[in-house]
């Protein structure tokens, strides 16, 4: 960046300021030395004053529009911020604002979790039976006590199908566990079903 | 575009400047070998200034354009 390139649009400011006050001055001039009316001066002068103040308007604005823009160019000015990008700015902000809210919403309308349990469970119920696998008993706070039999049932038949997906459970080590027969976590399995789901597994 | 407008602008301070200086003789509101009227002397004496600083600010505009382009062609 260069202070002496700024001269050029320092000295074409300062003639279009210079022959936009001399277009003004010469508008005046017939009204205020008392030209003859009508006359030829008269007539001349306010032309060619009023066509020099607007060539000499656009002159200004042409200049400051350069120096400005050489300004940014040169990094004086700070780059400005297109229509797109403010429109995208706008956007993100709407969204952001979106899903705050609907976060704020979901905690005010979080489900029970005795009604996700039995929900669940009346939907696997289906799958796991069809699949020779037995469901889980229900907690024995809500149905009757853990009868032992399951447990074993699991334990003595081999799994040999694919691993079944809980929906909302992710497939890994943990959840392909959940379905390799043990016998001694019967009520641990019970306790996992339960943080599924109710979406407390990643604090469980 | 904009650069175009604005060194024209300075050419057209220029020739309001000549055309100032000319026009009461032109238009023959001084007549010739007559004592020189107020308008006149006002008229000239305002084109002789739009013409110096038309002029003057034409050319300073264009150095300075020449040296930007000099600077862009060396990077």
């Amino acid at each position: 960046m260069s202070v002496t390139n700024s001269s050029r649009y320092l000295a074409g400011l300062c003639v279009a300021a210079l022959g936009l006050c001399t277009g003004a001055w010469l508008v005046l001039t017939p009204f205020a030395f008392g030209y003859p009316d009508r006359g030829r001066a008269a007539v001349t002068a306010l032309a060619t004053g009023g066509g020099l103040a607007v060539v000499c308007g656009v002159a200004l604005a042409c200049w400051a529009v350069l120096w400005r823009r050489k300004l940014r160019a040169d990094g004086v000015l700070a780059a400005r911020q297109s229509r797109r990008s403010r429109r995208s700015a706008r956007r993100q902000e709407r969204a952001e604002r979106l899903v705050a809210a609907s976060r704020q919403r979901e905690l005010d309308t979080a489900p029970d979790p005795a009604q996700v349990l039995t929900d669940l469970r009346s939907l696997l119920t289906p799958l796991l039976t069809e699949g020779g696998v037995t469901l889980v008993p229900p907690p024995a706070s809500e149905a009757e006590p853990l009868p032992e039999e399951p447990v074993t049932e699991m334990t003595e038949e081999p799994v040999t199908e694919e691993p079944v997906q809980v929906p909302g459970h992710l497939r890994d080590t943990r959840s392909a566990a959940f379905f390799t027969p043990r016998p001694a976590d019967g009520l641990l399995r019970g306790a996992e079903l339960l943080m599924v789901g109710t979406g407390e597994e990643e604090a469980w | 575009m904009v650069n175009r407008v604005a060194m024209v602008a300075l050419v057209v301070v220029f020739g309001a400047g000549g055309w100032l200086i000319a026009a009461p003789f032109v238009l023959r509101f001084q007549p010739s070998g007559a004592h020189w009227t107020g308008a006149s002397r006002m008229d000239v004496l305002v084109g002789a200034v739009l013409a110096v600083a038309g002029f003057a600010g034409f050319f300073v505009a264009l150095a300075g354009r020449v040296r930007e382009m000099y600077q862009d062609s060396r990077r």
